[in-house]
């Protein structure tokens, strides 16, 4: 059934949506990654140049990443899948519609995160991968996976505005947290700029909100009126 | 032998309620004019919305092939292919007699096809599977004489085979020969 959801989402808006985006995201780290010095010079400041260009990187991908996916799970509630619960039920549907968007913003990510490594490996001297960049990448991975319940959850056919309307909020929340020492935010949308996270039970708070979410994107699509 | 049974089945918008038993082997033939709860009565059926009065009894966990009144089906597909896709999610084979029956125009891209051409893919995908009970909306929309024939001669088919069917339309005359019921709404 996955195979099914990937040839219904995979239409023309989605394949340019996507191809869009890719093609930003390169251009984008090309521009950041090649200032206007001297190879010598960006040599000798190797490890200054990487952190700039991490520094910079991410809060663009983080922006552009929200977007996109707001962009993806607009359709998520598309009127194909009525037959199919028809004949296999809410349940199996259900569960393979969340795997289905999982695997999608997963595969997004990786794409991504690939590109913001591989371009300025090739078009600069500076560049060495470091495993500390990546694991400040994968802390903004449970952003996305909270961005896309709320979708699948509030979002409907009948409302997609919805979807921008929550992009806003989670970016202006994210503004909030990191210039806010409260924690009481956090607690409603614990995204990953909170200062929760400077505490180990954080993670814990994170991981049952995640799994609260997915409990609700159940509850709410074995119970609605289609 | 009962497959579905309604007892004063009622949504608050719709002042009717539905007392209602569909068996096997049966087809249930369903007309009225517009708002008078034909799509209604589906989705209660389908299990779509809930009864806000009465009750809905099935005999068992049933299995539905429906077609909507409105159709969605991927673009960038072929017809082919995509029936092929629909019967391995169904676990059946693709039933070739079906699809020569309709004439489909298999290597054709569904971005291309004609309305009429894409409510056959449609019905096409909608038969394939083995469900209880095969529910069809409007499945006369935007089809021709000729294939209104076919479709009347591959429900009737289907029936003597022994499936369970509800189709409502706004055209009765088609089915009307072959309906075990017909609820006028």
């Amino acid at each position: 059934m996955i195979k099914y959801f990937f040839s219904h989402f995979f239409n023309k808006k989605t394949r340019i949506i996507i191809l869009i985006v890719l093609l930003l995201v390169s251009i984008l780290s090309v521009v950041i990654s090649s200032p206007q010095t001297s190879t010598h010079e960006m040599a000798l400041n190797a490890n200054s140049y990487n952190l700039e260009y991490h520094g910079r990187m991410l809060i663009i991908i983080r922006y552009i990443l929200m977007f996109t996916i707001s962009l993806i799970l607009m359709d998520h509630d598309a009127p194909f899948i009525k037959p199919l619960i028809a004949y296999f039920k809410r349940g199996r549907v259900s569960c393979c519609k969340l795997i289905f968007y999982f695997l999608i913003i997963s595969w997004l990510i990786v794409v991504i995160y690939s590109i913001m490594i591989v371009i300025p490996f090739i078009v600069t001297r500076y560049y060495q991968f470091d495993w500390e960049y990546f694991i400040e990448f994968l802390k903004l991975l449970p952003d996305y996976y909270i961005m896309s319940l709320l979708l699948l959850i509030f979002l409907r056919e009948n409302r997609k505005g919805i979807s921008f309307l929550l992009l806003i909020i989670l970016i202006i929340i994210s503004f909030i947290q990191e210039d806010s020492e409260n924690l009481a935010i956090s607690y409603l949308i614990p995204l990953s700029s909170s200062k929760i996270f400077n505490y180990k039970l954080g993670y814990y708070f994170l991981a049952i909100y995640l799994f609260f979410l997915i409990y609700l994107y159940f509850y709410v699509f074995l119970n609605e009126n289609f | 032998m009962k497959l579905i049974e309604l007892k004063n089945a009622s949504k608050y918008y719709l002042d009717k309620t539905f007392n209602l038993t569909i068996n096997k082997h049966e087809l249930l033939l369903i007309t009225g004019t517009n708002g008078s709860g034909k799509t209604t009565l589906i989705k209660l059926i389908l299990a779509f919305i809930k009864p806000d009065r009465g009750q809905i009894i099935y005999c068992r966990n049933l299995k539905f092939n429906y077609l909507p009144e409105k159709t969605h089906l991927p673009d960038f597909h072929n017809a082919y292919d995509y029936l092929f896709q629909i019967s391995k999610l169904k676990k059946v084979d693709l039933n070739l007699k079906l699809l020569v029956d309709l004439n489909i125009p298999l290597y054709k891209k569904i971005a291309h096809l004609s309305k009429g051409n894409y409510q056959r893919v449609a019905i096409a995908s909608t038969l394939i599977g083995e469900s209880d009970l095969i529910i069809l909306d409007e499945p006369l929309s935007g089809l021709d004489t000729k294939t209104t024939n076919t479709l009347k001669r591959i429900i009737k088919q289907l029936k003597e085979e022994g499936k369970s069917i509800i189709i409502s339309t706004h055209n009765p005359k088609a089915f009307e020969k072959l309906a075990t019921y017909h609820l006028k709404l």
